[in-house]
C-alpha cells in the first residue's frame, strides 16, 4: 500500500512538470482577449485646421469640416476598404441594361436627427446646391451633375439619367445629404452664411451638440451620439473635436491630457509618436501620387519618345532613398497610376529596382554615349541628353528635384530644375504642354473609382489632363471600354491590362504614395483604417469604436450650443 | 484712407488727363498733384476707370452730407460726369478692358484668401478691387463676357465660404455710401 502511494505521487508530479512546461512553451502570439465594447465615454479628438463651416457642400478645400461632417451627414453611397460602393442612405439601386438610369431606393429606417425622414427631395435638393457653387464645388463635380438627370419618382425612390454610359458614376455619390426641411428655400449664396453650417442637422451616426468657443473663437466641435442612427448607434457616446495650428501643437495637448487622438501626425512629431507607449499609430495610404511626367511631343527632347530610354530614367533612380531622406520614410514605391488597395489595382506589376548601371547599360546601348574626355552629359547624333525639370515651389518638392537632378546626373543627363508655383505649374506649363519633364501630385482623393481615363486617355492629350500627351490606342481602348462596363470584375480586367500596358511603356515615372498617420489614445479599441481616399475615411469604423480604461478627459465648461457673436 | 481732399485731388488731376488716357491703350496712366491739394503723403494712385469710379462715388456721396465739400467739388464732378457721358462707348470700353485685369488681379487675391495667406488688414486694402469690379461691370455694360461675369460670381462665393460676416470694415464715416446687401464684401471678415 505503502508503495503504490510512493508510485501515485511520482506520477501527479510528472504530470505536474509537464503541464508547467507545456505552458510555458506556448507561442507568444497566443490570441489575446478583446476587450468587450462598452458603452459611453467622451473620445477628444486635435484636428489640425480650423473649423469654417459644417456644411458637405461648402467643405470641399477644409479638410478639418469634412471629418466633422463625416460624423454628422450621410450619404447614398459609401466605400468599402478596396473601394468597392456599398449603400449607405441607399438600400439598393439598379442599373439599366444600357447603363444610363440608375434607380435608387432610400432605406426606410433613415432619418434627420431632427426626427424627420430622409427623403429623395433631400438628394435633389443637395444635388442643386452642387450644381450652384460656382467656385467652391470643384469643378468637376459641379460641371458633372449640371449633365445628370435627377428625378424624384416616390418619396423613397429617385431616378438618375446619364446622357451615356459611365461606370463610376457611384463615384459621384459620395456626397454628404442635406435636409431639405431644413434648407429647401435657400439658393447656394444663401446657403453659405445661414447659421445652419453653425449647427447642423445630418442623418449620421454623430449629432451636432455644440462649438468650443474660446475668446470669442471656434475652438472645437461637440458631437453626441445618434442614438437612432440607422447603422446603429455609436458605442461612444460624445466625440470632441479641438482645433490645433499643428501636428506638434496637436501633439503637445495630446501630453497634456487634452485630447486622445491627433488627426495627423507629421514629421514632426512622428518619432515621438511611434514610441509613445500611450498611443497607437495607424498608417494609411494616401490618396496621392507622385509622379514624373514627360512631354512625349516636345521634339527638343525627343529621347523622352523612346520608352527605353524612360525606363533607364526611371531604373537609374533611387526613389527609396527619396521617401527616406526627403520624407522620413512615410511614402510607398508606387508602380503604376492606379492606387494598390483598391479592387482595380494589378498586383502583378513588378517593381523596377534601382540599378544605375543597368540604366547606364541601356542608355549606352540606345546610343546615348559620352563623346569626348571633356563631356559628361551623354548624347546621340547630336542631340544631347539635357532637359529641365519642372516642380512645385515648396521645400520638399524643391528636395525631391534635387536628389532627382543628382541620380539622373550619374547617368550622364543634364538636369535642371526649376522651381514653379504651383497655378503656374498648371495653368502656363502643365495645360499649355510647355515643359520637358515635371515632378507633380496627382491628387486622387475623394475618387475611390479609380479611372484613370482622364490622365491617361489619348483623348485627353490635346485638351484634358493627359499632360504627357501619351498617345497609346491600345491602352485608350481598355480605358474607354472600362468606363461604360458597369460589371466591376470586368473592369478590372480592362484596368488590369490598362496597367500592363503602362508598365511596360512607362510613359511617366510613378514615384510614391505618400502615407497618412494617426495617432489615437490606446483606451480607444476597434479603430481600422484601410487604405484611404479621404483622411476622414479613419472614421469609417466609428459605431464600432469603444473606449477602455478611466477616462480623464471630459468636455469642457466652454462649451456652448450656437453660433458665436460675430466681431 | 478715402479721405474727401485725397479724393477730389484725384479727380482734379483725372480731369487734365482724361482724354489722353482714354484714347491711349492704357489701363494705367500716371497723374500729378499739386502740393495746395494737401494730400496725404502715401496718396499716389494712378488713373484707371475703377479707380476714378470710385472716387467719383465717394465725393457724390461726401458732398450730399457736407454743404462745404459739395460746394468745392461739385464743379469738378460735373465736368468728370460730363466727359464720361462725351465718351461714353470709350469709357465703356476703357471699363471692360480693365475688368479682364482686375478680375486677374482679383483672382490672385482670392487665391491668397482661400490657402490663409493674407490678413484682415491686407484685405481691407485689396478688397477695393473688389469693389472697382463692381463699378467697372456697371460701365461696361453689355461690353462685359457673360464668362467673365460667372468667374466674378465664383470668385465671390469662394469669399463668401472663407469669410464670415461682420461690420463694416472701412471707415465708419463712409458707412452709408456702401449699403450692406449691394456691397456686402466691405461687410466681411476672413477666417
Amino acid at each position: 500500500m505503502k508503495k503504490l502511494r510512493w508510485q501515485l505521487l511520482i506520477i501527479f508530479l510528472t504530470g505536474l512538470v509537464v503541464g508547467i512546461l507545456l505552458i510555458s512553451e506556448q507561442p507568444e502570439n497566443t490570441p489575446v482577449i478583446a476587450p468587450e465594447p462598452e458603452q459611453g465615454g467622451v473620445y477628444v479628438e486635435a484636428l489640425v485646421g480650423g473649423f469654417q463651416r459644417l456644411n458637405p457642400v461648402l467643405g470641399f478645400y477644409n479638410s478639418s469640416d469634412q471629418d466633422v461632417d463625416r460624423l454628422i451627414y450621410s450619404s447614398l453611397i459609401t466605400f468599402k476598404e478596396l473601394g468597392i460602393p456599398q449603400g449607405d442612405l441607399a438600400e439598393s439601386w439598379f442599373v439599366s441594361q444600357d447603363g444610363t438610369i440608375y434607380n435608387f431606393s432610400l432605406r426606410p429606417d433613415a432619418k434627420w436627427q431632427d426626427g424627420q425622414p430622409v427623403v429623395s427631395e433631400d438628394i435633389i435638393f443637395t444635388i442643386n446646391m452642387l450644381r450652384e457653387g460656382d467656385g467652391v464645388v470643384p469643378e468637376d463635380i459641379r460641371k458633372f451633375w449640371q449633365e445628370i438627370d435627377v428625378k424624384e419618382l416616390s418619396e423613397d425612390t429617385i431616378q438618375f439619367s446619364l446622357p451615356e454610359p459611365f461606370a463610376p458614376f457611384l463615384d459621384y455619390l459620395s456626397f454628404g445629404i442635406l435636409p431639405s426641411h431644413l434648407l429647401g428655400g435657400l439658393s447656394f449664396v444663401d446657403l453659405i452664411d445661414s447659421s445652419f453650417n453653425m449647427q447642423p442637422v445630418g442623418s449620421g451616426p454623430y449629432r451636432f451638440g455644440g462649438l468650443v468657443v474660446e475668446d470669442n473663437q471656434i475652438k472645437g466641435v461637440v458631437l453626441n451620439a445618434n442614438e437612432t442612427y440607422y447603422g446603429g448607434a455609436p458605442f461612444i457616446d460624445q466625440i470632441v473635436f479641438r482645433y490645433f495650428d499643428s501636428s506638434a501643437s496637436a501633439y503637445a495637448a495630446l501630453k497634456a491630457g487634452q485630447v486622445q487622438g491627433i488627426s495627423s501626425v507629421d514629421r514632426s512629431v512622428l518619432p515621438d509618436v511611434l514610441i509613445d507607449p500611450q498611443l497607437s499609430l495607424f498608417s494609411a495610404r494616401e490618396p496621392r501620387l507622385t509622379m514624373i511626367l514627360f512631354n512625349l511631343k516636345n521634339a527638343d527632347v525627343a529621347f523622352f519618345q523612346d520608352r527605353e530610354i524612360r525606363k533607364a530614367f526611371m531604373e537609374g533612380l533611387n526613389r527609396q532613398k527619396i521617401i527616406d531622406r526627403v520624407l522620413g520614410g512615410q511614402a510607398i514605391i508606387a508602380d503604376g497610376p492606379i492606387l494598390p488597395d483598391t479592387w482595380a489595382y494589378y498586383d502583378g506589376l513588378k517593381t523596377i529596382p534601382f540599378n544605375s548601371e543597368s540604366a547606364i547599360e541601356t542608355l549606352k546601348n540606345n546610343g546615348y554615349v559620352v563623346s569626348g574626355e571633356q563631356e559628361t552629359v551623354r548624347s546621340k547624333e547630336g542631340l544631347p541628353l539635357s532637359f529641365e525639370l519642372l516642380y512645385p515651389d515648396d521645400e520638399e518638392h524643391r528636395k525631391i528635384a534635387e536628389l532627382i537632378q543628382l541620380d539622373w546626373e550619374k547617368l550622364g543627363a543634364a538636369v535642371e530644375i526649376r522651381a514653379v508655383a504651383y497655378q503656374d505649374l498648371i495653368q502656363n506649363h502643365l495645360e499649355t504642354r510647355d515643359f520637358q519633364a515635371v515632378l507633380v501630385d496627382q491628387n486622387l482623393a475623394n475618387t475611390p473609382d479609380p479611372d484613370p481615363y482622364p490622365f491617361w486617355d489619348q483623348v485627353q492629350a490635346t485638351g484634358g489632363q493627359d499632360y504627357s500627351q501619351w498617345d497609346n490606342a491600345v491602352a485608350s481602348d481598355y480605358l474607354e471600354q472600362a468606363r461604360v462596363t458597369p460589371d466591376l470584375n470586368a473592369r478590372a480586367l480592362l484596368y488590369r491590362n490598362f496597367q500592363i500596358v503602362f508598365d511596360e511603356e512607362l510613359p511617366a515615372l510613378p514615384l510614391f504614395y505618400p502615407v497618412y498617420n494617426y495617432a489615437i489614445s490606446k483606451q480607444v479599441n476597434g479603430v481600422q483604417i484601410g487604405p484611404l481616399f479621404n483622411s476622414s475615411d479613419r472614421f469609417m469604423t466609428i459605431t464600432k469604436w469603444f473606449l477602455t480604461g478611466p477616462q480623464k478627459n471630459v468636455p469642457t465648461q466652454t462649451i456652448i450650443v450656437g453660433t458665436p457673436e460675430v466681431k | 484712407m478715402w479721405e474727401w481732399r485725397d479724393e477730389w485731388a484725384f479727380v482734379k488731376s483725372a480731369i487734365h488727363e482724361f482724354e489722353p488716357f482714354l484714347f491711349s491703350n492704357e489701363i494705367y496712366w500716371p497723374l500729378s498733384f499739386m502740393r495746395e491739394d494737401n494730400i496725404s503723403p502715401r496718396f499716389n494712385p494712378r488713373l484707371s476707370a475703377g479707380r476714378l469710379e470710385i472716387s467719383i462715388y465717394l465725393l457724390e456721396f461726401y458732398s450730399s452730407n457736407d454743404p462745404q465739400i459739395q460746394s468745392t467739388v461739385a464743379e469738378g464732378l460735373a465736368r468728370i460726369q460730363a466727359l464720361k457721358n462725351q465718351w461714353k462707348s470709350n469709357w465703356s470700353k476703357k471699363a471692360a478692358l480693365e475688368f479682364d485685369v482686375r478680375l486677374r488681379q482679383w483672382q490672385r487675391v482670392v487665391r491668397e484668401i482661400r490657402s490663409h495667406s493674407i490678413s484682415n488688414a491686407e484685405y481691407k486694402n485689396e478688397v477695393q478691387v473688389r469693389l472697382m469690379l463692381s463699378f467697372l461691370e456697371e460701365s461696361a455694360g453689355d461690353l462685359q463676357q457673360t464668362e467673365e461675369k460667372s468667374g466674378l460670381t465664383a470668385l465671390d462665393q469662394v469669399l463668401k465660404v472663407n469669410s464670415i460676416s461682420s461690420l463694416f470694415i472701412w471707415s465708419k464715416e463712409i458707412k452709408d455710401a456702401f449699403p450692406s446687401e449691394r456691397f456686402w464684401f466691405l461687410y466681411r471678415t476672413l477666417e
